[in-house]
């Protein structure tokens, strides 16, 4: 159930504003990749760390046992739920959280998920009717930056900002872990990059496994050789470049084998923090991953890339979202309290 | 945030905090899906995986602040998020052996029958709410026993409660009338524990009934019901027996009043029964029924077909005008009381009419008089040593039935036909005692074990079958009850165990399960039936809106093998020593010798066993000379013109002198 929606119904309904216009059963969007990946194809470079110099394939020995006993997720979502004077607003849901593996192999939640809801819309317009209300609202434009008076435009920007919230979330989430976890020998697995934003922590034991490939780093003679990395074959390790965030370590995994399917098809790319250890740990955390194969996380769409505990991960955080229904109801009886 | 349903929930738990029957024992929270709706009858939750303390027959109350949904966990499942076995092969690369670093969620569900909602009007689904366990007064409301648990309760098992052991009581208005009445068992033989179960119910009902009741059991197997009386063999019950029977409240012991009941062998001296150890043999009273008890059921008796209109006739002119009666046949006198009897007055017949050139006497054909003649005089040949030629009669002690006694009948030894004769004239004089308020007490239970041989659901139409459809039709209002069993259900007529009010149910046979009566029950309730221990059972009462799984004790009573071994029956006795044993029952100094040489002289057996029964019916001060007095100097036929020398009543119990003519 969404607090903030009722709250806002209850409190605006009566208000003789004719300007309010209620949108119902508009789509209730999951940003399903993770956060830090960009939306659109891009090159990028990168620097190879690897000792041979090289990108080339390095097999990593034979999984046993994975070393990682928690992982986080993030999600978010967002929905139009009405347009006020012809400016619309949005409400976004983002949440991030982390789940423990015991020693049963069972998988339990590791605290409460940090959450967030709020209404997304340019602050400047619509500040006297938000004011006073207790209700958490997100200016979509930045400070001394107003955005062109369009719809469309706002509605991007206020997505960015939804996603700006979930990265903050997630990041919040894994510096509570690591001050917590710091120096034991717990392992976090996160989705996605990671942000490396680790000053206060020479080595931490964090892992993100990235499935989307939209950057590509390397020249074509480089990318056909990640291209043809076999199953429990990792590339050399390589910085990547032309991110805004502190360098972190990086290499292409092949899960699961790609004959007839996608050359992507089980590649993933690992990020560890910047550090010694990482080096002499990368065949290690490599058979981490592939241990982690088992069980599959079908009936997953992305099931050759996504991790099962990472899923698991996400079914958590999904099973606590306001769902489209309660959204819809909400915002019927909301259109009916004015009609 | 998003916290509504735990702020709902801990409101939900200080509302059960004022409440009595539910305790802090929550096991679950029921859920609804589209595929799993709940209905006003049935509704779906789920435990922890860990929780031991939910199965199939499980008490449990879906408790909401406004509604209480009791019910009975009829089915469960358990799943993961597995959707295809393919995926497990897949990720385990193929190997069974190998380990996935992560377990798959699992989750248990389970299906719950409503026995009863709280309030009842409007009858609404189930809510979705915390589920838990049903403690003791909870148990009492979901069984609808808080209406006659301390008024009409017969204690009969105890529901497992978690760790505890909560009471069940069935109404003894609707086991033993006026509402409803009769107990059926069913279950495979040596597992289902139905004998047993049959005794501790007895107990019970001795020990909580109010009104005054008796039973006659019929004994059809071996020796199952010959040991009734004597405690189980020591280490046959442990300390969970003794403490069910106290949380149960019936003393641990075995039955204080049994009187045991068995007709003769064909020899007519020893008791065709396996209870003829010297030690207990006292305590068997013969059953040995003359005319007057047989020609009452002669339908019973006679093969139908030989019973047309005129034979019909001419037996009910024998009935009326004959039995009891001092007669004039052919200018002589003559009294009928016993086959004896009845078989020369049939020869003055015959001879009146061959003397006389008669084709018909008193309209009745030469024929018909021939060939009822053949048939009653049969009679006691056939049934020798249930039915007796003279008139020795021993019988159960009609108008003398005492409260809390049970009357066994051995039967097992019989021949189908002349069971058929026992039952019959038993439940009919039952039935007739009870109607007239003369049997000595309010109540009988008859029990009758192996059900489907005597009232099969198909086969002949039989006047045991008949007889057990009547009390099972009828008896309740008279207070005459069945407690029967057998092992296929389905075999036995609809109608008998349609009628029984309470079903009990052990172990059972699959292929038996699979027959269309137990269509109402879940596969899960199959197969917990298919698997059910000894000493457990599943109970089906009028009250109870679902059946529901109970354990009972092991009676304290000796089972039937440990009986004959500690007791072995004794070999036959030739008929002398059986005639000088019986009669030192009256006077233990009597001489062996005399007796036996009174016996050598008489060449006619019949005769000697017919002086032996009166003279141990009269109890005379010197039992050997009044033997040796009521030997007739001829026996067999009389010839006409002697008159008989003894002519007894109905037993002495008119208080008669058997010996009045002497
Ligand atoms: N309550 C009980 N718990 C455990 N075993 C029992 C119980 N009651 C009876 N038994 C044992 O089960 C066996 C079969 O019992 P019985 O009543 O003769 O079954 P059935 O009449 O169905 O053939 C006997 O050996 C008996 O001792
Ligand atoms: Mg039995």
């Amino acid at each position: 159930m969404s607090k903030l929606l009722r709250k806002l119904a209850s409190s605006i309904a009566h208000q003789a504003d004719p300007q309010i216009h209620v949108v119902i059963g508009s789509e209730f969007s999951d940003e399903e990749s993770p956060s830090l990946v960009p939306a659109v194809p891009q090159t990028a470079s990168a620097e190879i760390v690897e000792p041979s110099g090289k990108i080339d394939p390095v097999p990593v020995g034979t999984p046993n046992t994975s070393g990682f006993s928690y992982f986080m997720d993030g999600m978010e979502r967002r929905r139009l739920v009405m347009y006020i004077s012809g400016i619309p607003v949005v409400y976004g849901y983002a949440a991030a959280g982390i789940r423990w593996r015991g020693a049963d192999k069972r998988m339990y939640a590791h605290g409460d998920p940090s959450e967030r809801e709020a209404l997304f819309c340019p602050r400047r317009l619509l500040e006297q009717l938000f004011f006073d209300l207790d209700i958490d609202v997100v200016d979509i434009e930045d400070a001394g930056s107003a955005l062109e008076d369009h719809p469309m435009i706002f509605l991007e920007a206020a997505k960015k900002k939804v996603s700006d919230i979930r990265s903050k979330l997630e990041a919040e989430v894994t510096s509570r872990w690591l001050a917590e976890f710091d120096g034991s020998n717990e392992w976090l697995l996160v989705d996605g990059s990671i942000s490396g934003n680790y000053d206060q922590y020479p080595a931490p034991n964090i892992v993100g496994v990235v499935k989307s490939h939209q950057t590509q780093y390397f020249p074509i003679e480089d990318q056909r050789k990640i291209q043809a990395l076999r199953v429990g074959e990792r590339s050399g390790l390589f910085i990547p470049k032309g991110r805004n965030r502190p360098d972190v370590y990086s290499w292409y995994l092949r899960l699961w084998p790609n004959e007839g399917q996608d050359l992507h098809f089980g590649l993933v790319r690992v990020e560890a923090p910047k550090c010694d250890r990482t080096v002499r740990m990368v065949d290690e955390i490599s058979r981490w991953l592939l241990a982690e194969r088992a069980p599959l996380s079908m009936p997953d769409s992305r099931w050759d890339r996504m991790l099962y505990p990472i899923r698991d991960c996400e079914q958590f955080l999904r099973s606590r979202a306001p769902s489209k229904t309660v959204l819809d109801a909400i915002l019927m009886r909301f259109a009916a309290g004015r009609g | 945030m998003i916290n509504e349903p735990h702020t709902s929930a801990s409101n939900e738990s200080t509302f059960f905090a004022k409440t009595t029957e539910i305790t802090d024992r929550q096991i679950g929270r029921v859920i609804a899906t589209k595929d799993k709706p709940n209905t006003a009858y049935e509704f779906y939750f789920w435990t922890s995986c860990d929780d031991a303390s939910v199965g199939i027959g499980t008490l449990v109350v879906a408790a909401s602040p406004k509604t209480r949904a009791y019910g009975v966990v009829v089915e469960g499942f358990s799943f993961t998020d597995l959707e295809s076995p393919l995926h497990e092969y897949i990720g385990l690369n193929g190997d069974p052996r190998m380990e996935a670093q992560t377990s798959r969620p699992e989750v248990r569900c389970y299906k719950a029958a409503v026995l009863r909602v709280e309030p009842e009007e409007p009858l609404q689904p189930v809510p979705v709410a915390p589920v838990y366990l049903a403690d003791d007064v909870g148990v009492a409301k979901a069984l609808r026993m808080d209406s006659f648990q301390y008024t009409t309760g017969i204690p009969v098992g105890l529901y497992q409660n978690g760790d505890e052991l909560s009471p069940v009581y069935i109404d003894s208005e609707f086991l033993l009338g006026p509402e409803a009445a009769h107990l059926n068992v069913t279950g495979v033989s040596g597992l289902a524990t139905k004998t047993s179960a049959i005794e501790f119910i007895l107990l019970s009902i001795f020990e909580h009934f109010k009104e005054d009741i008796a039973v006659v059991c019929f004994n059809v197997k071996g020796s199952d019901l010959l040991f009734l009386d004597y405690p189980a063999e020591e280490n046959m019950l442990d300390e969970r027996d003794r403490k069910m029977h106290s949380l149960l409240g019936v003393p641990c012991e075995p039955f204080r009043n049994v009187k045991y009941f068995a007709p003769f062998k064909p020899d007519r001296v020893n008791l065709n029964t396996l209870r003829t150890n010297p030690e207990l043999v006292q305590s068997v009273t013969p059953l040995s029924w003359g005319l007057n008890e047989v020609l009452e059921f002669t339908e019973v008796v006679l093969n139908r077909d030989d019973i047309d209109a005129k034979a019909d006739a001419l037996i009910e002119f024998i009935r009326q005008r004959v039995i009891n009666q001092t007669t004039e046949v052919n200018g002589q006198q003559i009294t009928v009381r016993n086959f004896q009897d009845l078989n020369r007055w049939f020869d003055l017949v015959m001879r009146d009419m061959e003397e006389n050139n008669k084709s018909e006497w008193k309209t009745h054909h030469y024929a018909t008089i021939r060939k009822v003649h053949n048939r009653l005089s049969n009679l006691s040949t056939r049934y020798k040593g249930l039915i007796s030629p003279d008139e020795f009669v021993s019988d159960l002690p009609w108008g003398r039935f005492e409260d809390r006694t049970v009357y066994v009948v051995d039967v097992a030894n019989l021949e189908p036909q002349a069971q058929d004769l026992v039952f019959t004239r038993i439940v009919s004089e039952l039935r007739h005692h009870l109607e007239t308020g003369k049997l000595g007490v309010k109540h009988v239970i008859v029990v009758v074990d192996e059900l489907n041989k005597y009232a099969p659901a198909d086969g002949p139409d039989t006047y045991l079958r008949q007889t057990l459809l009547d009390i099972s039709e009828r008896g309740r209002y008279l207070g005459l009850v069945l407690f029967s069993a057998q092992q296929f259900r389905s075999q036995v007529h609809k109608r008998i165990v349609g009628n029984s009010g309470t079903c009990i149910y052990g172990r059972m046979d699959m292929d038996e399960l699979a027959t269309p009566g137990y269509q109402v029950l879940t596969s899960a309730t199959k197969e917990k039936l298919a698997t059910l221990p000894k000493g457990q059972l599943m109970i089906r009462h009028p009250h109870f809106t679902q059946p529901i799984f109970v354990k009972f004790p092991r009676p304290n009573i000796m089972r039937g093998p440990d009986g004959i071994r500690r007791y072995p029956p004794a070999e036959d006795l030739p008929l002398d020593e059986a005639v000088w044993l019986n009669l030192s029952r009256l006077d233990p100094s009597i001489s062996r010798n005399e007796v036996r040489d009174i016996v050598a002289e008489t060449s006619d057996q019949d005769e000697i066993i017919r002086a032996m029964n009166l003279t141990l019916q009269r109890v005379p001060q010197d039992p050997v000379a009044a033997f040796r007095s009521a030997i007739r100097k001829k026996a067999g036929v009389l010839s006409p013109e002697e008159k008989p020398s003894i002519a007894i009543k109905d037993a002495g119990s008119d208080g008669s002198d058997p010996f009045e003519t002497i």
